[in-house]
């Protein structure tokens, strides 16, 4: 039995092997879309023209989930309603790293999404997969004006003069404080801190007058690391941040650096920031806010809608809920750069009009009409000049001005992108063991930047060797 | 005497509240508003109560029919485990055959294999038989376990030597003393088993995340994890999900205790 | 298959040695083939993953050959999360298994609702890791964790449990501990149960006390659960992943970086590391049960 069992099972058992090497090599000789001409065919916007029965596509979602995951639905419902040329499907697949992670091992083989959105740290990496079609050969193609687009959004999405995926929910750093306590600590409140030695001030103000615990609550995050470096008008890698050649080298150990970990390094010796860890609840900073352990703390833009959702249930009412551009050193070619997720028209196996379809729903969802509603549902930068017109963020700009300090600052910005490299996981894991080992076992901050730039060197050498060798 | 059995009590009571402290919270912070969470220790008591977390977490998690999901794929694996894991133990305490330890010592090494290992080579196999969002998929990779393996065999070896000579002179073939004598007498492991089993099956995440995409085949802990995402306008979202996905579980524990008790009395081992 | 008793003693062995060849290949072919597809397969492939240098993106990419191996395991990464990972065992295996034999001992006792403790004992095996783990956070956050809401109470300083080098391994391991509690309290009440009572009786008429009984008598007896339940505790400890990426996510720097967690973080960028470190893990973790098999199943008793 057993020996008639074996030559089968072997076979069994090797045809993947034979099935993975054969893809892995046919994949590998594609050369990605890098030339213009090219890129127009690559996006048959018009093949939807002639369909005459519904298009079926997929569409992967991470990042979204509870509220904003009701949200997305929504927006979905709404498109399947509105017109009968496309259909779309919808999919959670769990947070932003798991959504990337999954659409990494469908590359093995399995079923692709035809749409997917990722975080914008993925940009580089989802560029080499050579599995996705630029939105630029889309808007090539079609004509589609993005003059309205507020230019910081595409400018992070841009790599090689391409604009890769089409944006969608976008939200940026901002500061976070309570009026009441600014107030009771006499500064104030409508002159929140603009840059470092203001937030230092301001955090003694805090501290000595006890109207709350200390002055920042601190979380352990790379982002408000590399917002800094962005807002002073510098990169974190070389090849002006990988947008005009793949990085290859981290240049985190300078004055801007030095700037930014003296601040931090300060905050923490004079006992004015309460460290919360990596706030990997997301809500870990803005709790010490709402208990009055801090006064101040630095957040996603995108939580704005949440803290006002808390109040009118009735928690935390005591707190006057204050919000600012993010303090910090500013220069002419700085500003904060975009946060958020994005739609990857996916390439590799798709039909015309899948393709057609998945740029169709991209496309709607960029609305000026959609972007308003979509903002409006869940606190997300509207990413159209003209929506901000529209009622659904007019009205509420008016009742709660607090809701456009993001996107001014966001239209403010003349940053460049962030960084587009591949190994973006890794590079934050380098930049916050610098800053853990600086907080927390005391370390100097030459040491610290050094740490950083030698973890981030390393992962990139290490992406570039294996992926563009 | 008296003492004595209050002393016995109130070690028990202690343990028993640390114990079960985690839960109690989870359980208390569920039910009420989520404004109660911050109020310690008022929180510690309900006043108030709600469903309304667990309306949400139904919702935003898909619970309902995730749950059913959970349900079928458990009921696969655990009745498969234990059907595997009851012949592989048999083979390896009573069964005479070449390179015995060899075998044992691979099937334990199983074991050893980090699941995050294997993961991507299994998706490819699972693709590779166009089982991706089946119940195939969930399902087959965890027909056979060394765990029941071991701990059946285990309670094999327990099995005296003067039952095993009786049941030969009885005429008992290898399957009348499988069914007859070993099963019977391995009772209480085999109980043991299936709780375990049931959990391991009932609490896998990672796995169904990758191979399933639809929610006719999703399970609950993947809308579980869903509601652990930062909102802080639903704190009590996390623990009305945890208390949703735990409470089957607890019920069944509650009901297999009894069968526990007496599947452990009744096959006790008499030497 | 009885065995004809007119043969001779000798060919009986013999004899059946022949018959019951088979019979062990239809007992194991259904576990063997769930193992050979799902888990020795992938782990060869793994195996070959291991040797190149690989791209995010499914292709083989650059062969280096085995030194690989040999450069992760001196890489400091990971012997990092190598010793992580032995604190964490030596933390979680021998608690875990004192605290279930503990309770099994209290709950084994004859008492009026004894029942309704043992439930409770057994009750964490109602929680998953992610379910466990999102209790201990209601526990421990910073903010609004009621171990530091109590400890704010008291006019102590909020401890971030979870994010502070020395308290992040322990709050770790305590809900690891927590949570696998369940488990080892039914599976050690489950050996205690078969105990038998006529031999505790016998050793009391020979005028042995409660702690003599116990040493003598139900602790050999127990030792072949008191093993199962060593393995897989110890297993468990090398295999802890939920955990920590509900919990810490690894952090504060590194030191709750257990092995798992440590190559699952590599995996989607670097899948070749990540496998050569997963086969290494695997490597370690099999030398280690052999030795604890080895070393602790002299002294085990299986009542024959």
């Amino acid at each position: 039995m057993t020996s008639t069992m074996r030559p089968r099972f072997i076979a069994l058992v090797l045809s993947p092997i034979l099935l993975a090497v054969a893809c892995s090599s046919g994949g590998s000789g594609g050369s990605g879309g890098d030339s213009a001409q090219a890129a127009a065919g690559q996006c048959p916007v018009a093949a939807l023209d002639k369909v005459t029965e519904p298009v079926n596509i997929t569409f992967w979602q991470s990042g979204l989930s509870q509220s904003l995951g009701d949200a997305i639905k929504t927006m979905v419902g709404n498109y399947n309603a509105a017109q009968q040329k496309v259909h779309v499907t919808l999919q959670f697949q769990g947070t932003y790293d798991e959504g990337s992670d999954k659409y990494l091992t469908a590359l093995r083989g399995g079923t692709l999404p035809d749409l997917v959105l990722l975080e914008e740290t993925r940009l580089q990496l989802m560029i080499d997969s050579k599995s996705v079609i630029p939105a630029q050969a889309c808007i090539d193609a079609a004509k589609y004006d993005t003059s309205d687009h507020l230019p910081a959004v595409l400018r992070e999405f841009t790599v090689d003069k391409q604009l890769w995926p089409m944006p969608f929910n976008v939200s940026n750093p901002v500061l976070y404080y309570d009026t009441n306590d600014f107030a009771k600590a006499g500064l104030d409140p409508n002159a929140p801190p603009k840059t470092f030695a203001d937030v230092v001030a301001a955090a003694k103000k805090i501290k000595a007058s006890g109207a709350a615990g200390t002055g920042l609550a601190w979380e352990m995050s790379a982002w408000y690391f590399e917002q800094w470096f962005a807002k002073a008008g510098q990169t974190v890698v070389d090849h002006d941040n990988g947008r005009a050649g793949r990085a290859e080298k981290a240049t985190l150990n300078n004055a801007t650096g030095k700037e930014i970990l003296g601040f931090v390094k300060q905050l923490f010796d004079e006992g004015l920031a309460l460290n919360v860890g990596r706030n990997e609840s997301g809500t870990d900073t803005l709790l010490a806010l709402g208990k009055g352990d801090a006064a101040m703390t630095a957040y996603t833009s995108a939580a704005l809608s949440s803290i006002y959702d808390i109040q009118a249930a009735g928690q935390f009412t005591d707190v006057g809920v204050g919000v600012a551009p993010l303090p910090g050193t500013d220069a002419p070619n700085g500003g904060v750069q975009v946060g958020g997720g994005a739609l990857w028209l996916v390439g590799k196996g798709k039909s015309d009009v899948t393709k057609a379809a998945s740029w169709d729903f991209a496309k709607w969802l960029n609305e000026p009409v959609q972007q308003a509603l979509w903002s409006k549902l869940t606190g997300y930068i509207p990413i159209r000049k003209s929506a901000v017109t529209l009622p659904d963020v007019a009205d509420l700009w008016k009742t709660k001005p607090t809701f456009r300090v993001a996107y001014d600052q966001l239209a403010a910005s003349h940053a460049g992108g962030g960084p587009s490299i591949g190994p973006y996981k890794e590079f934050r894991s380098a930049i916050r063991d610098g800053l853990e080992a600086m907080v927390l076992k005391n370390m100097s901050v030459d040491d610290a930047l050094a740490l950083m730039e030698k973890e981030a060197n390393a992962a990139l050498t290490s992406y570039n060797e294996r992926v563009a060798p | 005497m008296a003492t004595r059995t209050i002393g016995r009590y109130a070690l028990l009571t202690f343990c028993a509240v640390v114990v079960f402290l985690p839960i109690y919270v989870a359980v208390v912070i569920a039910i009420q508003p989520a404004a109660r969470v911050v109020d310690f220790p008022g929180v510690l008591l309900p006043k108030s109560l709600t469903l309304e977390p667990f309306r949400n977490a139904m919702r935003s998690g898909n619970l309902g029919r995730y749950l059913v999901n959970s349900g079928v794929v458990t009921a696969f694996i655990v009745g498969g485990q234990v059907i595997t894991s009851i012949l592989a133990a048999y083979a390896f305490a009573f069964v005479q055959f070449p390179f015995k330890r060899v075998v044992f010592t691979l099937f334990l090494a199983t074991l050893m294999v980090p699941a995050e290992a294997t993961i991507v080579a299994n998706y490819e196999t699972i693709q590779h038989f166009g089982w991706l969002d089946s119940y195939q998929a969930l399902v087959m990779p965890f027909l056979a376990t060394a765990f029941g393996t071991f701990l059946i065999r285990q309670a094999f070896l327990g099995v005296p030597q003067d039952l095993r000579d009786a049941s030969a002179l009885d005429g008992y073939g290898h399957w009348g003393f499988l069914r007859g004598v070993a099963v019977p007498l391995a009772r209480p492991a085999i109980a043991a088993f299936t709780v375990f089993s049931f959990l391991l099956a009932w609490n896998q995440y990672l796995w169904p995340l990758l191979v399933t995409n639809d929610d006719a085949h999703r399970t609950v802990q993947i809308g579980l994890k869903s509601l652990a995402g930062a909102n802080v306008a639903n704190l009590n979202l996390p623990a009305a999900g945890a208390v949703i996905a735990g409470l089957p579980i607890f019920f069944l524990l509650l009901f297999f205790q009894r069968h526990l008790v007496r599947g452990l009395t009744s096959g006790a081992v008499k030497g | 298959m009885a065995v004809p008793v007119q043969a001779g003693g000798a060919e009986v062995v013999v004899g059946r040695r022949k018959r019951e060849w088979p019979l062990a290949v239809i007992l194991l072919l259904p576990s063997a083939v769930v193992f050979g597809l799902f888990v020795f397969y992938p782990l060869a492939r793994t195996i070959q993953l291991g040797m190149y240098r690989s791209d995010p993106f499914g292709g083989l990419g650059r062969y280096v050959g085995p030194s690989q191996y040999w450069d992760v395991l001196t890489s400091e990464s990971f012997l990092r999360s190598l010793g992580v990972t032995l604190k964490f065992a030596a933390l979680t295996v021998p608690t875990g298994l004192g605290l279930g034999l503990g309770l099994a001992v209290l709950g084994h006792q004859q008492l009026r609702g004894i029942g309704v403790y043992r439930t409770i004992f057994s009750s964490t095996v109602a929680t998953s890791v992610a379910v466990a783990s999102l209790m201990w956070l209601t526990l421990l956050n910073p903010s609004i964790g009621l171990v530091n809401q109590a400890l704010t109470k008291l006019g102590h300083e909020p401890i971030i449990f979870l994010q502070r080098p020395g308290w992040a391994l322990v709050s770790v391991a305590m809900a690891t501990v927590w949570q696998n509690l369940g488990f080892t309290f039914i599976v050690i009440s489950a050996g205690l149960q078969s105990v038998p009572d006529e031999l505790l009786e016998s050793a009391r008429i020979d005028g042995a006390g409660p702690w003599r009984r116990f040493r003598e008598v139900t602790l050999p007896l127990l030792s072949p659960t008191l093993l199962f339940a060593f393995v897989v505790l110890s297993i468990n400890a090398f295999q802890t992943f939920g955990q920590v990426d509900l919990l810490t996510h690894g952090g504060p720097l590194h030191s709750t970086e257990l092995l798992v967690y440590h190559v699952f973080q590599r995996t989607s960028n670097d899948p070749s590391t990540a496998a050569a470190e997963a086969v290494v893990l695997f490597g370690i973790v099999l030398l280690l049960t052999l030795v604890q098999l080895r070393v602790l199943e002299r002294r085990v008793h299986y009542g024959d």
